[in-house]
């Protein structure tokens, strides 16, 4: 460092500069660490092991990566916002059983089912939004409390019981379209669609601004409150959503589904670049942080590495990507 | 970013050190560990591998059923030539069952079985049997404490749905109900304690916050029925024959088993997990390298209808608890072999 002594040419050193901008400003959501990250994990994954490029292993992640995905991408929205979900594993199985019983006790029309199940989960999220926002309770402890309800109402639904087999058109939710997973296709439809609303749409930048600076958005005018309900109920929504292609993956919904699954989800956003202080981060990083933990598992499981093993290296895989992330934050809470 | 690739570099010195290995290999997928009776099923799998050379690979499903299917399916991609399935749910685990079977791949189902797709056969206890022993043995020592009629007794079922409770529920209703219907017992509650110690806990905590007038508790696995014990103890009450609360469980874990020892029990049912899991593996590995089959006249198991090789029991008492871990840790021969 220093003024006068440097030896490299006026030009070149403004072209570097010019190109680390160029490269921030591409990086501003924070994407290169899942893309470089899920590079790294593929290249390794086929040295350590033959059966990882099989086409039969390939299809496998891409069916099991679908339901994480889904719930990673509702998480990552509402963490952008400034707030947090935990009661996605809990809409998920609620949402799960009421399309189940709709469609085995009740013989509702596969779709009336679908439907009927993404509204549940849009109305959690509704609820969580509102009570966030207008009783101004933390989004922590609201969430807590509607996946304990959420949860509670799934076993008085079903009486405790799982409910399962299908009808053959909902199953095929869990097919394929030649080589490819239905599940896949659903997942990543999803994570592009939303990526674009996100980016390109005036609803995305104010989302971006109220996690940013919540204060600063409300002076200058912008609907936060809109924007943190709209953002709830889509993650309510999303997990509706992995409740439904659940039931069709294992052709039974049982009360007890998803328990866990919004831990994973936090971590799948973290993964992909989202800060939890608010404003950083996209859901389309939170969608390949979702790909991440499910190649990690898969390899996990490939080397037949023992359960408990799995858990601590998991663990450390986190803490490494948010302890590699953090940089430039000056306290964290 | 340079820690993160140290860590998968050590992943890929262990894939290569697993290539290495050219046994058969048989995966195990067990439902949870955190319940030491298969804790103890997985013992005797491993047990089994060694004894027979083959590699046993150890896969816990933490009770989901979507977490078994993924390893089932990532494992059945990796090679593995037997799948010895202890279910998380009779019907939602089937998937993974048919994948296998569409792969070639045998199924064994151990100590639940799944109620669809094709199994090789089911090795399990008879959980009807065996709970009603149990049952018997409960009215057996409330009769011997001249308890006034009617008993209340409290059920404290399993996971809903999960081919053991269902059984063992049958099995309790089998010796409760006539004589629920000649007065002779009243049932204060029949609730699930989801086979979990502390949802036992609660459970019972919840039910003496109602009444203290109970005669006796029974569960469908002995992690309920001590997590049920401490909350009696943490109310104040007796328990034990002949003054306090009777309560019988079902599994004979350890700790279940000391429990009869220090007469805070009366019993306990010893199934065989060890040699479920030993015959699991066994019969895995004969199939592949001696064309074992299940021997002609081996039963059906009716709720399934999987050919069924059911696994030494025994209720263990006062009087016999110190025989009870010799008999459930020697594996007998598998049936069909000499």
């Amino acid at each position: 460092m220093g003024s006068g002594e440097s030896r490299t040419p006026f030009s070149i050193m403004i072209a570097t500069n010019a190109l680390r901008e160029r490269i921030r400003v591409l990086n501003r959501n924070r994407v290169f660490f899942p893309i470089l990250t899920l590079s790294a994990l593929f290249l390794i994954a086929s040295f350590v092991s033959p059966h990882f490029l099989s086409s039969a292993n390939i299809k496998n992640i891409a069916s099991q990566l679908a339901i994480g995905a889904i719930l990673a991408i509702g998480e990552a929205s509402v963490i952008i916002c400034g707030g947090i979900d935990l009661s996605v594993g809990s809409v998920l199985a609620i949402a799960g059983c009421v399309n189940a019983v709709l469609m085995k006790w009740y013989e509702a029309p596969v779709t009336l089912a679908f439907a009927a199940a993404l509204l549940i989960g849009c109305f959690a999220g509704f609820l969580n939004g509102v009570i966030v926002v207008k009783v101004r309770i933390p989004s922590f402890i609201v969430t807590l409390a509607m996946a304990a309800t959420a949860r509670g109402l799934t076993l008085v639904i079903t009486g405790g019981k799982p409910v399962s087999g299908f009808a053959a058109s909902f199953r095929s939710l869990a097919g394929h379209l030649g080589p490819i997973p239905v599940l896949f296709l659903i997942a990543t439809s999803l994570a592009i669609l939303w990526q674009l609303v996100l980016s390109y749409t005036r609803f995305g930048r104010h989302l971006y601004a109220t996690g940013g600076n919540e204060l600063a958005s409300r002076l200058v005018g912008l609907n936060v409150d809109r924007v943190k309900i709209i953002a709830f109920t889509f993650s309510g929504l999303c997990a509706a959503l992995a409740g439904v292609l659940l039931n069709a993956r294992l052709n039974a919904a049982y009360p007890t589904a998803g328990e866990g699954y919004e831990l994973d989800a936090i971590a799948a956003s973290v993964l992909g670049g989202v800060s939890f202080s608010g404003g950083v981060g996209s859901v389309l990083g939170a969608y390949l942080g979702a790909i991440i933990m499910t190649i990690l598992g898969n390899i996990l499981n490939i080397l037949k590495v023992a359960a408990f093993y799995q858990y601590v290296a998991k663990g450390i895989i986190l803490a490494l990507a948010a302890i590699s992330l953090s940089r430039g934050a000056k306290f964290a809470k | 970013m340079r820690k993160v690739l140290l860590v998968l570099m050590a992943f890929a010195v262990c894939g290569l050190w697993a290539m290495g290995q050219q046994k058969p290999v048989i995966g195990v997928f067990i439902s949870t560990l955190k319940n030491p009776y298969f804790v103890t099923l997985a013992e005797g799998a491993k047990a089994a591998g060694e004894k027979f050379g083959a590699e046993v690979v150890i896969y816990d499903a933490q009770d989901d059923a979507a977490l078994q299917l993924r390893q089932v399916e990532d494992a059945l991609a990796a090679g593995i030539q037997a799948v010895c399935i202890n279910p998380v749910h009779a019907e939602a685990v089937i998937p993974a069952v048919e994948k296998a079977n569409a792969m070639g791949v045998p199924v064994f189902s151990v100590d639940r079985d799944v109620v669809g797709g094709v199994r090789v056969c089911y090795i399990g206890t008879s959980n009807v049997l065996a709970a009603e022993q149990g049952a018997a043995t409960l009215i057996r020592y409330l009769a011997l404490a001249k308890r006034p009629l009617p008993w209340r007794i409290v059920i404290l079922e399993g996971i809903p749905g999960a081919s053991a409770a269902v059984e063992r529920e049958q099995g309790f209703k089998n010796v409760f109900d006539p004589l629920i219907k000649g007065g002779a017992i009243k049932i204060v509650a029949d609730l699930t304690a989801y086979f979990d110690r502390a949802e036992g806990y609660r459970v019972m905590a919840d039910i003496l916050a109602t009444t203290k007038d109970i005669d006796a508790v029974i569960a469908a696995n002995d992690e309920m029925i001590l997590g049920a014990l401490e909350a009696i103890k943490a109310a104040g009450l007796k328990v034990g024959f002949p003054d306090g609360i009777i309560l019988m469980g079902f599994d004979a874990i350890d700790d279940a088993v000391n429990a009869v020892r220090s007469g805070e029990l009366v019993g306990t049912i010893a199934q065989a997990p060890f040699i479920q899991g030993y015959w699991g593996v066994e019969a895995a590995y004969r199939y592949l390298v001696e064309g074992w089959r299940p021997p002609v006249g081996t039963p059906i198991y009716p709720p399934t209808g999987a050919l069924f090789i059911p696994t030494p029991i025994a209720v263990v008492t006062a009087e016999n608890v110190e025989q009870v871990a010799a008999i459930t840790r020697t594996p007998p021969a598998l049936p069909g072999t000499k």
